[in-house]
């Protein structure tokens, strides 16, 4: 089910699409980097070139990706449950694998899928970033701050691959389980009207909170373990429980 | 006619201190200034700007000053400057913590003998927008 399932997705064009944009919005932080420079004697740090470190003016590229972030995620594939419904082909599969491998098997593959493709974009910006800005010093001044007492940003600041690497490892975890929210509202609602929304709102809702999930997604800010912790302990305790009653509910009681 | 010298001669003396002083005041831009700035901080693609001072030295050593003073946001937070003229960065982008005191920073050639002010945004990608304030100067000596 999972190998028909990737190829089916792998078919989609809207699917490839969406893989498409995931992979190139980051494209567009590096030409705004390499036009910063033209005027300047300075090269960027290859740390601090990387997408996640957001040293552009107006973070527009990180914006277009990260806030809209479900959406981008649904139209990979996370959505694949409602054509499952529309097209009839949900019942066949759950008479031939049962409720609880259909489910599971929606859930983890987008987990995997989401996960996989922000794993891809910050790997290929990672590799680009590291030949186009190699030797480069520049850090925007971060290098310079001396923030004692924030063992994040001096931790980060003393092995910036190692911090740049840690935060990617954390997104692509987000990303994985944000694309397992958007599985669940595509299993719960069938209907892309209100999967899209419900997704996009529960994500919104913790990128307007003040303590920003944003936060998790850049390194060499000034927000340290005691914030982020429990940014991300709320996230993970939210994109967790929802699937987990999306599944129970499923399952055990909507015998539909 | 001494005395005639002399009037004359202390006339000149003050035609000389007063265009000095003039002089000196016309200058006093070009002083180590502290000129106050605030402003909000936007959340995304919109720049924040003080108003514009005219830099004229002709040498890109005379740098120009960064103090953030006050930041909604909290204490020992970032934000990031650069120097502007109308529309087209003339500086690197630099981050700056607050209560750090005063950063002085290297512009480019282009914001050399022109009308300069001072960019801003915040660090991160958050959706949140803050109020900052402190100092700046377009050219310190």
């Amino acid at each position: 089910m999972f190998k028909s399932h990737i190829i089916r997705i792998s078919k989609n064009r809207i699917s490839m699409l969406a893989f498409l944009l995931i992979l190139f919005i980051p494209f567009i932080e590096i030409i705004q980097l390499l036009t910063y420079q033209q005027n300047s004697a300075e090269v960027y740090h290859p740390a601090f070139a990387f997408f996640l470190s957001g040293s552009s003016i107006g973070h527009a590229p990180q914006i277009l990706l990260f806030w809209f972030l479900p959406i981008f995620l649904l139209l990979l594939g996370a959505d694949d449950a409602i054509q499952d419904r529309q097209t009839g082909y949900r019942n066949i599969l759950i008479s031939k694998v049962g409720r609880k491998r259909y489910f599971s098997e929606k859930l983890t593959t987008s987990f995997i899928l989401s996960a996989g493709a922000m794993g891809a974009s910050l790997l290929l910006n990672f590799l680009l970033t590291a030949i186009i800005f190699a030797g480069g010093t520049f850090s925007k001044g971060l290098l310079d701050i001396n923030d004692s007492g924030n063992t994040l940003f001096e931790l980060s600041i003393g092995h910036p691959y190692a911090a740049i690497a840690c935060f990617a490892v954390l997104v692509c975890i987000i990303a994985g389980l944000i694309g397992m929210v958007g599985a669940s509202a595509s299993l719960f609602f069938g209907d892309k009207k209100y999967a899209y929304t419900a997704a996009f709102f529960i994500w919104f809702l913790l990128v307007l909170k003040k303590n920003s999930i944003m936060f998790l997604f850049q390194p060499f800010a000034e927000y340290g373990f005691h914030v982020l912790i429990p940014i991300l302990m709320l996230a993970v305790f939210v994109f967790v429980t929802i699937p987990l009653l999306v599944y129970v509910y499923g399952v055990k009681f909507n015998e539909d | 006619m001494s005395t005639f010298r002399k009037k004359m001669g202390k006339i000149g003396v003050t035609a000389v201190m007063g265009l000095g002083i003039l002089a000196t005041a016309n200058f006093a831009h070009a002083s180590n200034d502290n000129v106050p700035y605030s402003f909000t901080l936007k959340p995304n693609y919109a720049n924040s700007y003080t108003t514009s001072r005219y830099r004229q030295t002709s040498n890109t050593s005379n740098k120009f000053k960064v103090n953030l003073a006050y930041s909604s946001e909290g204490s020992g937070t970032y934000a990031t400057f650069w120097l502007d003229k109308s529309g087209t960065r003339v500086s690197d982008v630099h981050d700056v913590k607050q209560g750090s005191g005063n950063h002085y920073y290297t512009p480019f050639s282009t914001a050399n003998q022109s009308y300069v002010r001072l960019g801003a945004e915040n660090n991160n990608y958050s959706a949140s927008s803050y109020s900052v304030s402190g100092y700046w100067d377009e050219e310190i000596n």
